[in-house]
């Protein structure tokens, strides 16, 4: 065998695996487009980062600005969602709380990820001892209601964005773990697994390069949906009075200091409410959608 | 599978001890010094000193969790540092009123759930599947606090037909049985009690049940689309019995099983939504003791209602498994 003859269908097999990493994003792309749940998702989180990016152009009141002579005021041509206890312009309000649940949802699950990943790979990946102690730890989380572990947290942590983040991210470890180490055990006897090690790879690279990327459908999905799970959490433990500390503007923390205005000005929680909800379906459509396309077993 | 259920069961312990290490750590390496909390903030250091004595707070934290665990065990949770009441006492009465909401709460989303489901998966793309599908991804979207509020305005301050908070009016409360007030008001005949006490459950509950109607649902219409399209169903049709029959013997029974996991799963969960739902309609369970503790800064109250609700959590998991596991013999759980 000549070089020239090896070398060839190694070329040809480098053009091959283009061809086919352009063809299958241009099918997910296909699908995503054909995919009513993702566009509808995606439309509406467009309009939503677009609001929290551009909330200072587009927000009418300064959000933190008082005004107690104009405060509880039903929705009106000067103020569109009306004015919360304190005066304040509630549309403005909703528009940079945008910015802390979007920002709260995407970071918590950020960290949860980052953490689920290693820690799930690590224990499919050794099993053993490490396996059991890795994922005892996760099963001890998940004996409780995550929301009630994350109460847990901020009660001992104080008020704050990143304290939120912190505490939801830490409650949603376990399930990322979980996912990640189920699916890392499926795949780690693959042929492509062992031919990896033979050819003398490290165990950081069989698990980061060869392993991972052949287990993210799963965990994109469970991610996406994970975002709107922590916003919902995000919200109650603002509503409970243990997320974000006034005067932020933030829709849990809103809706719990406005419930005490219910019976005379119910705008003040509708509108926050509404926010949340809004926001908490984008990401469950997406979610949704991409579940259909990457991931059809686990329709 | 006797075998399974005492493997389960032997398994519970170091689950139960993981869970109060988590909570007795959590508590006790973040939160502010309970002698501080009872004294207030203007005690003086020797103050501050004594009290932490007595409450052996100058103990090693390891016999301090060793303190703890064991009075736990014998079912003694501590005082209030603020109440000095007995914490498992005030617990055993607020338990009650938990277990009542949740009961109800889980029967109204598995009756909802499970209807819609079944006639969005046999009615598939038609208009009401469209809007049952509508409704449950509105269902797993809303939070539950603010479904609460809306039907509070709705309901209590619009209408004027249900009441906003409490468990029933006072002069209605039935002689205590159950601690279970639509049990006790049916088991001593006090029909009146027992409308008054459901009017003040329906809005909590059904605020409580609507994410969980919601994930039924969507579950159940999943598993229903792939077992009505089984060969047995089929033979079910073709020997003549009624569509009903068909549906409910045939295809719902089978597809039953992933559907019981889920209300079990969703039982777990709205222990944690009992206490959003708690506060909102100021319902005096043992998640408003939370919310109420965690105002205070009462801690020990925090830590033994948390360690309650993440015991009783464990449990209905754990019968949750069983039940598959009895359910589905072809399951070996070995």
């Amino acid at each position: 065998m000549t070089s020239p003859e090896i070398k060839k269908p190694l070329v040809m097999a480098e053009e091959e695996k283009n061809v086919c990493v352009q063809s299958r994003s241009r099918q997910f792309i296909k699908r995503f487009v054909a995919s009513r749940p993702a566009m509808i998702g995606l439309i509406l989180l467009a309009v939503l980062v677009f609001s929290a990016v551009f909330a200072p152009a587009l927000a009418p009141f300064d959000p933190y600005e008082s005004n107690l002579p104009n405060s509880l005021k039903p929705p009106s041509g000067a103020h569109v969602l009306g004015t919360d206890e304190l005066g304040r312009d509630i549309m403005s309000r909703i528009l940079y709380g945008a910015r802390i649940s979007l920002l709260v949802g995407v970071e918590a699950v950020v960290l949860a990820l980052l953490c689920g990943v290693v820690l799930g790979a690590t224990a499919g990946f050794y099993g053993g001892k490490v396996d059991t102690m890795i994922m005892s730890v996760m099963d001890v989380m998940l004996s409780f209601p995550s929301i009630l572990l994350a109460i847990a947290f901020m009660t001992v942590m104080g008020r704050g964005v990143e304290k939120a983040v912190i505490a939801i991210g830490i409650v949603s470890i376990p399930q990322y773990a979980r996912i990640v180490r189920g699916s890392v055990l499926s795949v780690k006897e693959n042929v492509y697994v062992m031919a990896a090690r033979a050819i003398g790879n490290g165990d950081r690279r069989l698990i980061f390069v060869h392993i991972l990327p052949n287990v993210m459908a799963p965990i994109i999905v469970r991610a996406t949906i994970g975002i709107s799970v922590a916003i919902l959490e995000a919200a109650a433990l603002g509503f409970l009075g243990l997320g974000v500390a006034p005067p932020t503007a933030e829709w849990g923390t809103m809706l719990g200091s406005g419930r005490q205005t219910i019976f005379n000005a119910p705008h003040i929680v509708m509108f926050p409410g509404l926010a949340i909800t809004v926001t908490v379906m984008a990401f469950n459509l997406l979610g949704d959608g991409l579940r259909d396309i990457l991931d059809p077993r686990l329709k | 599978m006797a075998r399974y259920v005492l493997r389960r069961i032997i398994l519970l312990f170091p689950i139960l001890f993981g869970v109060s290490l988590a909570v007795f750590l959590v508590m006790h390496l973040f939160t502010v010094d309970p002698a501080e909390i009872i004294l207030g903030q203007y005690a003086t250091p020797d103050q501050v000193a004594v009290v932490r004595e007595e409450l052996g707070l100058n103990n090693p934290i390891h016999v301090q969790f060793w303190d703890y665990i064991s009075r736990a065990a014998q079912g003694d949770l501590g005082q209030s540092v603020i109440t000095k009441t007995s914490i498992t006492e005030e617990l055993m009465k607020r338990f009650p009123a938990t277990a009542e909401l949740a009961v109800l709460a889980i029967c109204i989303a598995s009756v909802l759930g499970i209807g819609l489901g079944v006639v969005s998966a046999v009615k598939q793309n038609s208009l009401f599947d469209y809007g049952a599908m509508v409704v449950a991804l509105l269902g797993v979207s809303m939070p539950i606090f603010w479904l609460g509020l809306m039907m509070i305005i709705l309901f209590s301050v619009t209408l004027g037909w249900l009441p906003a908070s409490g468990r029933i009016a006072v002069g209605f409360r039935p002689e205590e049985i159950t601690g279970l007030y639509l049990l006790d008001s049916l088991l001593t005949g006090d029909t009146e009690a027992f409308w008054n006490a459901l009017k003040h459950l329906m809005m909590p509950a059904i605020a409580l049940g609507a994410y969980s109607t919601a994930i039924i649902a969507r579950m159940t219409r999943a598993t229903m689309l792939e077992t009505i399209r089984q060969d047995y169903v089929r033979t079910a049709r073709a020997k003549g019995l009624r569509e009903p029959v068909v549906i409910v013997k045939h295809a719902l029974r089978n597809a039953l099983i992933p559907i019981v996991t889920v209300i079990g799963l969703q039982m777990g969960a709205l222990l944690g939504g009992a206490v959003l739902t708690e506060t909102v309609f100021s319902w005096p369970g043992i998640g408003s003791y939370i919310v109420d503790g965690i105002m205070v800064s009462d801690y020990p109250r925090v830590q033994g209602a948390v360690l309650l609700i993440a015991t009783i959590f464990v449990l209905v998991n754990l019968i949750v498994d069983v039940l598959y596991c009895y359910l589905d013999p072809r399951i070996q759980h070995n």
